[in-house]
């Protein structure tokens, strides 16, 4: 298997113009896979046509998993659904032009998804500034993520279609415990060596489990700066969701906190999104699901060198997401559990 | 661990080999570059066969010196060397395969015992273990990942 795979041009170009029979001699101007795209493949993809003697361009981006798979259980089609589903709501998410999954147009068999393509920034540009006159506009991000998360939060996610595809939590009350076994239980399948201490920390997070949430939540889960497309200081586009679940939303300001810390304190950042959330979350729960976040990181990532000990994925970050990581985070959780070196 | 040292220098040499080669443009980062290669295909060698030749060389060199010896073949001075070698007995070698195996049992034995642990005095005293382990890995992954990587 090869490590890395070029789009097939001549194949997508066909597929291009099949979808826009309308645009004369449409052809791939530019095309560039996104870095680091690890769990999947992103690429930027310029296409041309000739029209009343000019020439006209649109961009769009491709998603489709790498050639030995995709590192999470989330199918593509997921991720697409939950593109189509978000689109007409108040959340910021490209347009999903089509999901592909035809026998004659997969790429080396692989499904894959065209959507819109957003122009912005993946981090807006005040960030970088380190004077004080920077400070209110990078509080003013920080603010603008928590709104929107907040949007999220307030989604009807059943009314929406959600429940259709998306595992949902039996109740608020134990929709932390159903996540941690889930976890387990992907260590059941993929483990690829017995993980005594992972798993007694997952025991340990099943035995002191946070507040029940006031509801459960659509989350997008991989959220935060650098994950979003930004436009004067708004995200005028939320991207990767194929981490997107239901359950607390204490989960997603977790999440986000660990990405704005350095630009306004937690305990604000905090309270911020409980002024405009739905439902208030609280300080014991983000520091939960911090540690479920870390726990349900080293499962995975753990889990994806099922793929390069098979042979199908020899990508040397596998190795080092998948080998010291989750090493490093059993020392961390093994002290919040009771049975590390600081405890 | 699973994949194995060798796996994984296998990988970064694929990963060289597919990704950085073609990159580099200047002489002297190529040649650095071809050597790290070759070297890290040594490395994987040496640990596959370099504890397993260095027992036997070992072995075989204990028997060679007790023939000389028998055979007042070598001056008192590196018979006498001999004599003190000769007394000490060969150290054995396992193969870290083999070591890994055999944790790997234990390690499955202490996850079900932690699945069955009612008591909290079991589960206490394999804890206790577990935090042994858990520093004995870390000293060897937590100094690794000492930056960014991407």
């Amino acid at each position: 298997m090869p490590l890395y795979q070029p789009l097939n041009q001549p194949q997508m170009t066909s597929y291009f113009a099949q979808l826009f029979p309308e645009r004369t001699n449409i052809r791939l101007e530019t095309i560039k896979r996104s870095y680091p795209g690890m769990s999947r493949e992103t690429w930027w993809v310029t296409t041309a046509w000739d029209e009343a003697g000019e020439v006209s361009r649109e961009r769009f981006v491709v998603r489709l998993d790498p050639p030995g798979g995709c590192l999470s259980d989330s199918p593509l089609e997921d991720e697409s659904e939950v593109y189509r589903l978000l689109h007409p709501t108040a959340v910021p998410v490209p347009r999903l032009i089509v999901h592909e999954g035809r026998a004659e147009w997969l790429l080396e068999g692989r499904e894959f998804s065209v959507r819109e393509w957003i122009d912005g920034e993946i981090e807006p540009a005040c960030l970088r500034d380190g004077s004080d006159a920077a400070t209110p506009l990078k509080i003013a991000i920080v603010k603008e993520q928590m709104e929107k998360i907040a949007t999220i939060h307030a989604l009807d996610w059943e009314a929406l279609g959600f429940g259709a595809f998306l595992p949902v939590p039996s109740d608020p009350a134990n929709c932390a415990k159903e996540e941690v076994w889930r976890h387990l239980d992907m260590l059941d399948r993929h483990a690829q060596e017995p993980l005594p201490a992972l798993r007694e920390i997952g025991r340990w997070l099943l035995d002191n489990p946070p507040p029940a949430p006031a509801r459960i939540v659509l989350r997008k889960e991989n959220n935060g700066i650098g994950e979003e497309i930004w436009r004067d200081g708004r995200i005028v586009g939320m991207c990767d969701w194929e981490g997107a679940s239901l359950g607390d939303p204490a989960l997603d300001v977790a999440v986000a906190l660990n990405t704005t810390g350095k630009y306004w304190n937690d305990e604000d950042a905090l309270a911020y999104y409980n002024e405009v959330a739905p439902h208030p979350v609280t300080e014991e729960s983000i520091t939960w699901y911090r540690r479920f976040w870390a726990f349900k990181a080293a499962c995975a990532l753990h889990s994806g060198l099922r793929n390069y000990n098979s042979g199908r994925d020899r990508r040397v970050q596998l190795l080092t997401l998948g080998c010291l990581y989750p090493v490093i985070v059993q020392t961390n959780l093994a002290s919040a559990a009771g049975f590390g070196e600081r405890s | 661990m699973n994949p194995s040292a060798q796996d994984i220098l296998r990988g970064c040499v694929q990963n060289l080999e597919e990704l950085v080669m073609p990159e580099i443009g200047s002489p002297h980062g190529k040649s650095a570059l071809m050597c790290i290669r070759m070297l890290m295909n040594h490395v994987i060698l040496r640990l596959e066969h370099e504890g397993a030749a260095l027992e036997v060389d070992c072995h075989e060199k204990r028997d060679l010196f007790s023939e000389l010896l028998a055979d007042h073949a070598i001056s008192k001075e590196i018979a006498d060397a001999a004599i003190d070698m000769l007394g000490t007995d060969e150290p054995s070698y396992t193969p870290i395969q083999e070591m890994t195996a055999r944790n790997d049992a234990w390690k499955r034995l202490v996850e079900q015992t932690l699945g069955d642990a009612g008591r909290e005095d079991v589960r206490a005293l394999v804890r206790r273990q577990l935090r042994a382990q858990i520093e004995r890995e870390n000293s060897y992954c937590g100094p690794a990942l000492d930056g960014p990587m991407f």
